[in-house]
């Protein structure tokens, strides 16, 4: 069973991305924060990760930048609300695998998951 | 300087020309049988004259300021 | 013994040798070798001031008075010094106006008056006449003296008189070598030299003579002066007591005489080359008169000692004893000495007052009358030339006929004098014109009448009672009977001598009326611009045309004619170019002359005519308006003002300059502030997503239809509170918007703070309560409303309260109190407090602290933003201060019922 880390600061995203994975089968971990993230790569070393960008303290491009130097085999999808163009690079060139923008579609969300976790 | 030396010429001249340190020599004494104002008043000229002189040559030759 | 023909011939040979002399240094010049521009010829021809009156009166003085003849030549060895000072500053003002004579100069100072230059004129003429007539005298005692006795008082006709013949020779000479040119001040380098030439061939007669008698036929000083003793005339040896005082006033009268006299001022100042001379001639001039007064008093006594029976005239001492020792070369050379001392006085006084009659007497005149001028335009200068030599021979043929008619009772040295005092009456307006910025034309004229009356009064008055022509009684009695007006005793004064007497009262009181009068006297522009320039000649530099204040309007052609007539066509041309050179502008480009080439013609004309003629003919093309003082000073306030418009644009330049800057200032901030209003935008975006994303993330959820009830109920709520969030999110936003635009539009109203403070503590105590933090109250308020936007003023605290429930940690105090003039409500809690840096930016626009940790707080970011707007918006204030454990926002609103509302706040703060 692939292994879900999902890194976001608002509650209610959080939730209804941990309510679809779940019921898509994964085992999923939740991060409120960048600095909890990072403990939980460590501690569970996902298939793949699930991140926001703008969180207190640690953001998601350090998250991403320490899971692709550390774990270069943990998938990296970043999902944020920050859509220019300059972001997107800036995410992409520090590793990450996809780059998907909120608000979301769940359907796409869950299949493009699907399709990097295989 | 030119102007006050050329100045305190005239007014050395003046003093020893006139009233009253003129009384002092204009007394009939004779100095090697010349009368002594004769004597004294040509001196003073001579005198003057040499001051005038020197002023204007030396005055001249450190500068040619007014 | 001499014969007629040797003395004759002798003579026209000495005139020949001057002749030649002036004509080779003439035909030098012309080739381009100036010999006469040399200090020491400068110095020596300043010695013209030794006439026929030194080489006989003063020996003749002597005879009887001793070493008071001295006195006329003490005044000049002591003021020769001081030349550096005055002389200089007159040569540099002459050179620079094109001064002709002294009458000129006083003109050409007082507004370059046609008046004082005929009065100065006339008067030096009168003044000099009898000085001109006694060196004709001396020549005619010095051929008597050589037994060419034919003229005896009064048989001879003066046809028959050798003097006559001499003195047209004399005429001759000095016309030729005096008015070959017509401008004035330029150098007659010949006649320089002559003069030049007898000031040395007259010292070293003089010198052969005295050295003859002192050493030849006494021995030595010490001799002569023994013998005279012992033949009682010790008397001489010592001044007596009226010579004691006369000593002061005639040394007086000899320092302004020899700078004044024409002469002296035509040598001294029109013929000089170069200031520098002035050096060499303050030494030698002084040394030369010491030389030539050195053996008069051994040869007046050895005169007396070998002619005790007083037969011999002691005036012709000088040649009576060669003659009588049988020396008759010795005596032909005194002679000559003589011929040359009264020659080179003749030569240059009539020279000096030939310019002035024509330059200031008849050309003013000739040229004052329109008509005339019309006619006589084009023979003008054929007219100066001619008038110039008439007046030459005029003048010493009036002084002959003078010298026959009147001259024979004075003796040399009184005559000589008369002429003194007549010069000394130039001295206040001279000086004073030099020296002092306010003396004034009307002053002079009056200063100089007063001058010229008193001495007519005092000294030709009584010649004229002694030659018969006036009653003897008023010298007894006074003018009119009054005894206090007698012309040798004026006041009753008495102890002086008729000289002294005359040049301390005419001196005294023109002077005391040139002053007096100056001092009140409205001056015109001109005589303004005129005494500027020649008190200040030194400040000027090199161009006194410009510092002159005109106005008026000459073509540049008729200046061009004007000069043509008097200079030549070539010379005007020459200097038409000269001045655009030197002004560095192309010559024949404007119509209109500008007023420096209008007073430099006038100064080029003056060299030619005076200074006087030389404003008249310029006048007579220039449409010059006559300036007042008044308009003077029109023009100087113009000055002004225009200097005050150039502040005030200069000003407003630096207004504009600084309104750029705002303006610029404006622009960056503007720049910021889209910066600012990018970056809001984007944030609000950005937290309008968050909740969109939500929304959008469960309604998909939801659409599943094998959703359990409970978790279908618990995500239709999460999407209702998302949707209140945004909701809220756009409203603030929209509030702020309005806010920061000014058009946000509250509802004032009297209210009672404390019911809005009581009734946001009940809705928040549910929120307090819940998170067990102790909501502590303090409120101590006036009893009279405020005027309130309650609504607003409740949403501030209601922030503040809900900011506080945030982040204490056990207590949150609500205090609200009165102070001065406002009313002051905040709210403190004991949470971990705002980092100092951080202070600064609580109120803006999504700050969110950084060390919010895992869990957000509830709030858009904009609330602080918001509550700040409405506190300016009550005229008030919003702040904080925090530290660890203590953070207190506080919230000041005005007690004052008249709020202004702000208008179109910028949206940076």
């Amino acid at each position: 069973m692939s292994k879900i880390l999902i890194v976001d600061d608002e509650p209610n995203i959080l939730l209804s991305l941990d309510f679809l994975f779940k019921k898509e089968g994964y085992e999923v971990y939740i991060g409120r924060n960048g600095e909890e993230a990072l403990a939980l790569v460590q501690e569970h070393e996902p298939n793949l990760v699930l991140l926001d960008i703008m969180m207190p303290l640690v953001d998601g491009y350090e998250v991403c930048a320490f899971i692709k130097k550390e774990y270069p085999k943990i998938k990296v999808v970043f999902l944020t609300a920050k859509g220019k163009a300059k972001d997107r690079e800036k995410g992409l060139s520090l590793g990450a695998d996809l780059y998907l923008t909120k608000p979301f579609s769940t359907k796409e969300i869950v299949s493009k998951v699907k399709e990097l976790v295989n | 300087m030119k102007k006050q030396a050329l100045i305190f010429v005239f007014l050395l001249g003046f003093a020893l020309l006139n009233y009253p340190i003129l009384l002092l020599y204009n007394i009939p004494v004779s100095i090697g049988g010349i009368p002594a104002s004769f004597f004294f008043i040509f001196l003073w000229l001579l005198i003057l004259t040499g001051l005038t002189f020197i002023a204007v040559k030396k005055f001249n030759k450190s500068s040619d300021a007014e | 013994m001499l014969s007629r023909d040797w003395i004759i011939a002798a003579t026209f040979c000495y005139l020949g040798l001057l002749i030649a002399l002036a004509w080779y240094t003439e035909r030098e010049a012309a080739k381009g070798k100036s010999r006469s521009a040399h200090p020491w010829v400068y110095a020596l021809s300043l010695a013209v001031y030794c006439t026929a009156w030194t080489y006989f009166g003063s020996v003749g003085r002597a005879s009887t008075n001793g070493l008071e003849f001295l006195t006329i030549y003490i005044g000049p060895c002591l003021i020769a010094p001081l030349w550096w000072i005055v002389l200089r500053k007159t040569i540099r003002i002459s050179k620079a106006l094109k001064i002709t004579s002294i009458a000129d100069f006083i003109s050409s100072r007082y507004g370059k008056s046609a008046h004082l230059g005929i009065l100065v004129s006339i008067f030096c003429i009168l003044g000099i006449l009898p000085y001109i007539s006694i060196q004709i005298k001396g020549i005619e005692n010095s051929l008597e003296v050589l037994n060419l006795t034919e003229f005896s008082q009064s048989g001879t006709d003066f046809w028959n008189d050798t003097a006559f013949y001499v003195a047209l020779g004399l005429a001759g000479f000095t016309i030729f070598f005096g008015t070959r040119n017509l401008d004035a001040t330029l150098r007659h380098e010949g006649l320089v030299m002559a003069v030049t030439f007898e000031s040395v061939f007259k010292l070293l007669a003089f010198l052969a003579i005295g050295i003859f008698i002192t050493f030849f036929l006494f021995d030595g000083f010490g001799d002569l002066f023994t013998q005279a003793s012992a033949a009682g005339l010790d008397r001489l040896f010592v001044l007596n007591g009226d010579a004691v005082s006369d000593w002061f006033w005639l040394g007086l009268l000899s320092m302004i005489a020899v700078m004044f006299l024409p002469r002296q001022f035509h040598m001294a100042v029109i013929e000089n080359t170069s200031e520098k001379h002035i050096d060499t001639a303050m030494w030698l001039f002084p040394l030369y008169l010491i030389l030539i007064n050195v053996f008069v008093l051994p040869i007046a006594l050895a005169g007396l000692l070998l002619f005790p029976s007083g037969t011999v005239n002691p005036d012709t001492f000088l040649l009576a004893i060669p003659m009588s020792k049988n020396a008759h070369g010795l005596a032909l050379l005194g002679y000559l000495g003589g011929f040359a001392a009264a020659t080179s006085m003749i030569i240059v006084s009539t020279i000096s007052l030939s310019t002035m009659l024509s330059n200031n007497l008849i050309m003013p005149i000739l040229v004052s009358n329109r008509r005339l001028q019309d006619q006589l335009r084009t023979q003008l200068p054929q007219i100066l030339v001619w008038t110039r030599r008439s007046i030459i021979l005029g003048i010493i043929l009036l002084a002959y006929f003078y010298f026959r008619k009147l001259g024979n009772n004075a003796t040399l040295v009184s005559t000589g004098l008369i002429s003194f005092v007549a010069v000394a009456q130039l001295a206040p307006s001279l000086l004073g014109g030099i020296y002092w910025k306010s003396g004034s034309k009307l002053g002079a004229i009056l200063g100089l009448w007063t001058g010229i009356l008193l001495w007519f009064f005092t000294l030709i008055l009584p010649i004229l009672v002694q030659n018969g022509y006036w009653n003897p009684s008023v010298l007894s009695e006074g003018l009119f009977g009054i005894s206090w007006l007698k012309p040798t005793s004026l006041f009753g004064m008495q102890g002086m001598s008729s000289i002294t007497h005359s040049f301390f009262f005419s001196v005294f009181f023109n002077t005391l009326i040139y002053a007096g009068v100056s001092l009140l006297a409205n001056r015109t522009s001109r005589e303004h611009n005129q005494a500027l320039i020649f008190v200040d000649i030194f400040k000027l530099g090199d161009n006194p045309d410009r510092s002159t204040i005109w106005r008026g309007q000459a073509t540049q052609e008729a200046l061009q004619n004007l000069l043509e007539t008097f200079l030549g066509k070539k010379k005007a041309q020459k200097a038409m170019e000269k001045f655009f050179q030197s002004k560095g502008i192309p010559a024949n480009e404007r119509r209109w002359a500008d007023p420096e080439l209008v007073n430099y013609s006038q100064r080029l004309l003056s060299g030619h005519i005076g200074s006087a003629s030389a404003r008249i003919m310029i006048e007579s093309i220039v449409n010059e308006e006559e300036i007042s003082m008044d308009e003077v000073m029109g023009i100087v306030r113009e000055t002004q003002e225009l200097k005050n418009l150039n502040l005030e644009l200069k000003a407003k330049s630096k207004a504009l300059q600084k309104a750029t800057e705002n303006l610029q200032e404006a622009n960056e901030a503007l720049k910021i502030s889209d910066m600012l209003k990018d970056e809001f935008i984007s944030t609000v975006t950005h937290e309008m997503k968050t909740p969109i994303t939500s929304i959008r993330a469960f309604s998909e959820i939801l659409q599943d239809e094998s959703i359990r009830e409970e978790d279908k109920k618990r995500f239709l709520q999460i999407i209702i509170d998302e949707t209140d969030r945004m909701t809220r999110l756009i409203d603030q936003v929209l509030d702020l918007e309005r806010f920061d635009s000014g058009r946000q539009k509250l509802n004032f109203e009297r209210v009672f703070l404390s019911e809005i403070l009581e009734s946001s503590l009940s809705s928040m105590a549910q929120v307090f309560s819940e998170k067990n933090i102790r909501l502590i109250p303090s409120l101590k308020l006036p009893e009279s409303p405020l005027f309130l936007d309650e609504d607003r003023i409740k949403q501030v605290i209601l922030n503040l309260l809900s900011n506080a429930a945030k982040f204490a940690k056990s207590e949150v105090r609500l205090s609200a109190y009165e102070s001065e003039d406002q009313v002051i409500v905040e709210v403190v809690d004991d949470g971990p407090g705002i980092p100092e840096e951080d202070q600064p930016f609580v109120f803006d626009k999504f700050f969110q602290a950084k060390n919010q940790t895992s869990k957000k707080p509830i709030g858009s970011g904009l609330g602080l933003a918001i509550s700040r707007k409405i506190a300016e918006y009550h005229g008030g204030r919003l702040g904080l201060e925090s530290k660890k454990g203590k953070t207190r926002f506080w919230m000041e609103i005005p007690l004052e019922t008249s709020i202004k509302v702000p208008q179109n706040q910028p949206i940076h703060e």
